[in-house]
């Protein structure tokens, strides 16, 4: 949409060009990408075995599908620092409905087909608090959701007394470790969730209401658009979509921790604004977003192949990240032709 | 034309972070897998796992999972991926590691955890501090003390217990409550903390209001003791060690911390785990295990000369699970450089 309007701005015999440049421009994650891996593989072959890129991709998952729901909010121009917390809730939530035969659950030994559906609504309530006091009452995104992520962080506590929550039900534990195939199943859903919510993005009213909302929330309402009821939908789908992370999670992990999901916030909102996905609102694609997961994901396991001091993982990690949103600042700059 | 650059910048920095790391492809190489390196207990026993893999000649690659077992986890499958010949690891959460041990599992590569096991799973090996032991010297070493000030075991005793969940806090309970037990004059009260330093500095001070004639306190981790030592100076109640009014102070880590106390004649004794030893004891049983000599399951296992000896061997679940010895440190033996309190003692005084 954005690619089509600048390419016909600008004078005629120029139009291709820039609207390849464009293309080029939109997709440059891709080739970052590409670059990370390509450089990692020529360092360390086995790199690109593989045991190691299903390690990745099955890596990806959790954090993937958590990033759909942030860059959603983060479209609407909002921003949601709980759900970390959500997804360690909902995890702990699912434990304890049921695993049998340990003190610290509930011992009603739930069937996953009742459980998951019970903390999908959960996390659709997280999000639909944080979205009604942010929309409708006006509160600071960052400051609520900080304080959700913190209230969530302690229901978790509460559930799980401290204690870990081990050995799932088959049903449960196949959605997070099993495979279908050689595609592990975590896998297979996050590409699922994402061509849906791509669709709803591109081609559904809701979808294309968040962008104008994220755009300009002023502009939105003076074209007869209901803000407010836009907002709660991005939160409440960011609450249900860490959810599914936090069920994802805690399958692979066949276990649930109080403190699981610490720190994921950070990591997801690193990944959505690596994949171009702009912190101001109603700038960005999901797919790429995608592509800011992997990027985070392939340093991971490819810091640990090339024996990169441990000490150091931190700094360098931190460093690439830091180097990728430059290349995605720049680019912006590149777009306007300089 | 800045891509170009800024790939280049990423190709650098990458390129740059991994000159140094020596790939010989005829050495062995294992992974160690620590769950955080924020600490000095965990800096500690990474330092002896990484000398005792220089010494036996191999290469090592250490990731940090910066307390999270999702991360943990991940990097496991990373080091898998890499061909490591063996895995060491300290699981953050016991139940959740399971799962990676089972993934090493699948590849056929010897898994050892130290410190703790894993709630599943097939280990090699497991070694560990002997905590039973540790709160067992705690306790002989108080009734030493209670007798030294009445003639006889009598007195009023606080015990401040880690986090009641964890095996290591129920055995440090245990081995101190079984000698207890034996002197019916001696009157234990115990209230949980959750290793937390201010729980234990609050507890200290209540229990002294309720009880002003207390005669001592054990505490399950120096790190707990770390906040009762500034609670007692505050409401004057730390007279040094020999004087009547003294309150004996007893502990389990042997924390550099802890240790300066002990010099400094605050606290009177900390059972020192063997930190430094837990790498080499589980990597001379790894080299065994690489030449076919299998790992003991029962018994014990003993060194001349070593501190941690002799270890205690049981059989659980998981594995062979090796118990190593803990030291009493008083301030006869507090400078001892092989405590892992005191290590790298040496370079920071000069």
């Amino acid at each position: 949409m954005e690619t089509s309007n600048k390419a016909g701005s600008k004078p005629d015999g120029q139009g291709w060009k820039v609207l390849s440049r464009s293309i080029v421009l939109d997709y440059s994650i891709w080739i970052v990408l590409a670059v990370i891996v390509a450089v990692l593989s020529l360092l360390e072959p086995r790199f690109l075995s593989p045991i190691n890129l299903t390690n990745i991709l099955l890596h990806s998952a959790v954090l993937g599908v958590v990033v759909i729901g942030e860059s959603i909010c983060l479209l609407s121009g909002k921003f949601d620092l709980s759900v970390g917390s959500t997804a360690g809730l909902t995890g702990a939530l699912a434990a304890w409905l049921m695993v049998a035969g340990q003190p610290a659950a509930s011992g009603w030994q739930l069937d996953p087909l009742v459980a998951i559906p019970l903390v999908l609504m959960v996390g659709m309530a997280i999000g639909l608090f944080n979205g009604f006091f942010i929309a409708k009452i006006g509160m600071n995104p960052l400051l609520t959701t900080l304080a959700t992520m913190i209230f969530v962080r302690g229901l978790a506590l509460i559930v799980t007394s401290g204690e870990s929550l081990y050995e799932f039900p088959a049903v449960y534990r196949f959605l997070g470790s099993g495979s279908l195939g050689p595609v592990p199943m975590a896998v297979l859903l996050l590409l699922v969730l994402l061509l849906v919510f791509h669709f709803i993005l591109k081609y559904k009213k809701i979808g294309r209401h968040i962008y104008i909302v994220g755009g300009s929330a002023a502009a939105a309402r003076a074209c007869g658009i209901r803000v407010e009821r836009v907002e709660i939908f991005a939160f409440v789908m960011s609450g249900l979509l860490a959810a599914v992370g936090g069920i994802l999670l805690s399958s692979r992990l066949n276990s649930a921790q109080t403190a699981s999901g610490t720190g994921m916030e950070l990591e997801v909102i690193a990944a959505a604004v690596i994949g171009g996905i702009s912190l101001a609102g109603g700038r960005g694609k999901l797919i790429n977003a995608l592509a800011g997961v992997l990027v985070i994901q392939s340093i991971g396991s490819g810091l640990v192949l090339l024996d990169v001091p441990a000490f150091w993982i931190r700094c360098t990690t931190g460093l690439i990240i830091f180097l990728a949103i430059l290349i995605d600042t720049l680019k912006t700059r590149l777009r306007w032709g300089d | 034309m800045y891509r170009g650059i800024i790939c280049a910048l990423i190709l650098a920095v990458i390129a740059a972070a991994s000159i140094g790391c020596d790939k010989a492809a005829t050495k062995i190489t294992i992974g160690y897998a620590a769950p955080s390196l924020a600490d000095e207990g965990q800096v500690a026993i990474r330092e002896g796992v990484v000398v005792a893999a220089a010494k036996l000649g191999w290469a090592i690659t250490t990731t940090d999972a910066e307390r999270d077992a999702a991360k943990q986890i991940n990097q496991i499958d990373a080091l898998i991926a890499k061909g490591v010949a063996a895995l060491v690891l300290i699981p953050v959460d016991s139940a959740a590691l399971t799962v990676a041990v089972e993934q090493a599992k699948k590849y056929n590569i010897p898994v050892i955890t130290i410190d703790r096991k894993t709630s599943g799973g097939e280990l090699l090996l497991t070694v560990q501090s002997d905590n039973y032991l540790a709160g067992q010297q705690a306790g002989e070493r108080m009734v030493v003390l209670l007798q030294g000030k009445y003639g006889t075991p009598r007195g009023l005793v606080l015990e401040l217990q880690g986090a009641l969940g964890t095996n290591v806090a129920q055995l440090r309970g245990l081995g101190f409550n079984d000698v207890m037990d034996k002197y019916p004059e001696i009157e234990v009260l115990s209230k949980p903390t959750d290793w937390q330093a201010d729980k234990g500095a609050v507890t200290t001070a209540d229990i002294l209001t309720a009880h002003p004639d207390l005669d001592g306190i054990y505490w399950h981790s120096d790190a707990i003791g770390a906040g009762v030592v500034p609670a007692l100076e505050r409401l004057g109640r730390l007279p040094p060690v020999g004087d009547p009014e003294h309150i004996f102070l007893v502990g389990i880590d042997g924390m550099r911390v802890t240790l300066n106390y002990i010099r400094e004649g605050k606290v009177d004794a900390t059972m020192s785990q063997n930190l430094l030893d837990l790498g080499p004891v589980a990597l001379d049983f790894l080299a065994g295990h690489f030449q076919g000599r299998p790992v003991p399951s029962s018994g014990q296992v003993e060194e001349a000369g070593a501190s941690w000896s002799p270890a205690q061997v049981q059989l659980v679940d998981t594995g062979p699970l090796i118990n190593l010895a803990t030291t009493p440190v008083d301030r006869t033996n507090v400078d001892d450089p092989r405590l892992w309190g005191n290590a790298g003692r040496g370079d920071q005084d000069q």
